[in-house]
């Protein structure tokens, strides 16, 4: 037979299998757009209409107020605080699970995972019990003579940071867990082999190659802190406003859907500038080698 | 550069148990300074985990290790100061080649002037002196190999481990390899410890080879000696092409189908089975049936394959067992005789003619 043959046909039954292949998530493409691109859309609308037409006003208010600069402040030196906390409690925990026989660290990943089975109020009010001023944790230590008077643990940063910690950790040790675990563990024995304390070879190979599963889970609990919402209402009490509490002011309690919207969109676009930023700096590193 | 390289290491009833698993039992093993020697058998041999506890990488339940006299059992791998090359090279994929290289130097805080030379010596050893800015995955197998091993030696270690060094590469460059490892293990005077589970492998390289099966050393020898005179009928049937054919004994005379055999070696008699090896290659086919200076067995050929450089064959003799044998292709003029279902005399010379005592499972 000649050459060239069937080119045509060929061809064809390739773009008929992609289009097989592109009805397959088709449903969650339209689910995702009707529930989440629509409704983004409407709180885009929004925030630049007033009784007039067209207006700023929405955005300029939030420039010019100092509250409500204070508040994203806020927000993120609180989103910022618990990333790191979250790196650093969360990095030893998933190395060690990983060193773990598998048994083992399926038991300890089954444990990290128990927050996600319990309700966030639930398992916010627990922690009131046991930060507030007749706690557990102060009554504990009034009764070891550590300390005279409650310490204040609740309804302030400091509970609302440990509250949404707790919350938030798994997010950080489930990705980086799975890129210590894809790590071959050959690169671990060869760097103490060739002369690594534990100490070096942990900065001079773990870090550098589990780098993407660490910004991965940083950057999961970094957006997520960024949107709490119960928790600093409930621990923080009263004293520490984050964005989602103002937005929720806002439209409920003002009923002002423009600026709880403007509120809103200002942290996205935020948030993705952040997203985008580290995206762009990892790539260049691997594309950089060394 | 065969100066004092090279320690001596001396294994002394070394044991690791996992439960009720013994994965090594009783290791007695001395070896010289600068000898090369290779540890050989199936998985589950123990013979990696003997290398991954002179590396550090396992502890063991009982037992010495003493490198250069010093004992090292406890020591954690990272003081240990040998140099390792890998089954999967282990390279660093976030640095370069040089990077690669230069990192055990780098760990031991060298001034940057002698890591830099040392770099570039161990890369010329290994032939690849233009390639230190290269990334690693820029290489080819061959190439990574020698990097594993340029890093392995940069920091002049006095012993070399390596498990399996050879098994990810295709078998031309396997060989070329193994003669290239040997030549740089001898112009170091490196003590050389490998791995391998290729028999052919472990003849070629090294100056002795230990036999391990279930977790203890069965025989170590010079690769002749191993080959020639086989300690039990595990290592003769774990080297080489090899049939094992259970022999009785009566009156110090072995009997294969009740056929006397003679050999220029003592039988030992007792109730231990014994086995006849019978290597492929050695046997002969032989026209009259008292050939001199042979043990003769009739047999009936039952498959016979042309492999190119050679001819095998499946033979059955009088109780129904079968033999492999081996002749060049070269004068097949009784290629014709062969065919299945010939009458043929397998002729074993009585020198080659070994008995050893059976180790394997029935």
């Amino acid at each position: 037979m000649a050459a060239g043959t069937n080119i045509a046909l060929l061809e064809a039954s390739e773009r008929a299998e992609r289009r097989r292949f592109l009805a397959l998530p088709m449903p969650a493409l339209l689910l995702t757009a009707v529930i989440c691109i629509v409704p983004v859309g409407i709180l885009f609308w929004v925030s630049f209409v007033g009784p007039e037409g067209f207006t700023l006003e929405n955005y300029t208010r939030i420039l010019e107020n100092p509250g409500y600069l204070k508040i994203l402040r806020t927000t993120f030196s609180i989103s910022i605080t618990i990333t790191i906390l979250a790196i650093l409690l969360g990095f030893p925990l998933a190395y060690y699970i990983s060193t773990l026989p598998d048994r083992a660290a399926a038991i300890c990943l089954g444990l990290v995972l128990v927050p996600f089975w319990t309700s966030l109020l639930v398992r916010t009010y627990a922690w009131l019990v046991l930060l507030q001023r007749q706690g557990l944790i102060n009554d504990f230590f009034l009764w070891l003579g550590v300390i005279d008077e409650p310490m204040r643990l609740a309804y302030n940063r400091f509970g609302t940071t440990i509250g949404m910690l707790h919350i938030v950790l798994p997010f950080f040790v489930l990705p980086m867990f799975a890129a210590i675990k894809s790590l071959d563990r050959d690169w671990l024995r060869a760097a103490a082999n060739l002369g690594a304390s534990p100490v070096r070879a942990f900065w001079t190979v773990l870090v550098p190659l589990t780098i993407p599963g660490l910004v991965a889970g940083a950057l999961l609990v970094f957006v997520y802190s960024l949107g709490f919402y119960v928790t600093p209402e409930i621990l923080g009490g009263g004293r520490v406003t984050m964005v989602a509490m103002k937005v929720q002011q806002n439209a409920t309690i003002y009923a002002d859907w423009g600026a709880a919207s403007s509120l809103a969109l200002i942290l996205l676009i935020i948030t993705l500038a952040i997203f985008f930023g580290i995206e762009r700096v990892l790539r260049r590193q691997r594309g950089g080698g060394n | 550069m065969s100066d004092a390289r090279g320690q001596t290491i001396a294994i002394r009833g070394l044991g690791k148990r996992y439960g009720t698993v013994e994965a090594l039992a009783g290791v007695d093993l001395d070896i010289h300074r600068g000898e090369f020697v290779t540890l050989l058998g199936p998985s589950g041999s123990g013979k990696t985990t003997l290398l991954m506890a002179l590396a550090g990488f396992i502890r063991p339940t009982e037992g010495s290790i003493a490198f250069g006299g010093q004992e090292v059992v406890t020591l954690p791998p990272h003081k240990r100061n040998v140099g390792m090359v890998f089954q999967s090279y282990a390279l660093f994929p976030h640095m370069t080649v040089g990077g690669n290289v230069a990192y055990p130097l780098r760990v031991r805080r060298m001034p940057r002037a002698e890591i830099g030379r040392r770099v570039a010596d161990a890369l010329a050893l290994v032939r690849l002196s233009e390639f230190a800015e290269r990334n690693i995955d820029q290489l080819s197998g061959g190439q990574r190999q020698r990097v594993a091993l340029a890093r392995a030696v940069v920091f002049h270690p006095q012993i070399l481990l390596m498990d399996e060094p050879l098994s990810a590469l295709d078998k031309h460059l396997r060989e070329e390899m193994q003669i290239e490892i040997r030549h740089l293990q001898r112009s170091l005077g490196i003590t050389t410890v490998s791995v391998t589970h290729d028999q052919r492998e472990a003849l070629t390289m090294a100056d002795r080879v230990a036999v391990l099966n279930k977790g203890r050393l069965v025989q170590i020898d010079a690769p002749e000696r191993l080959y020639g005179a086989p300690a039990t009928s595990f290592v003769a049937g774990f080297l080489g092409e090899t049939t094992l054919l259970d022999v009785r004994v009566e009156n110090g005379v072995a009997l294969l189908a009740g056929q006397a055999l003679r050999s220029e070696q003592r039988i030992a008699g007792g109730d231990r089975p014994l086995h006849l090896v019978l290597r492929a290659e050695k046997l002969e086919i032989v026209e009259r049936h008292d050939q001199p200076g042979y043990n003769v067995i009739p047999a009936q050929v039952r498959e016979l394959v042309f492999q190119g450089d050679s001819l095998l064959l499946y033979v059955e003799i009088a109780d129904g067992r079968r033999i492999a044998l081996r002749r060049p292709t070269a004068g097949h003029r009784s290629q014709a005789a062969l065919q299945p279902g010939a009458s043929i005399h397998v002729a074993l010379p009585v020198q080659e003619t070994l008995i050893v005592p059976c180790d394997r499972d029935a």
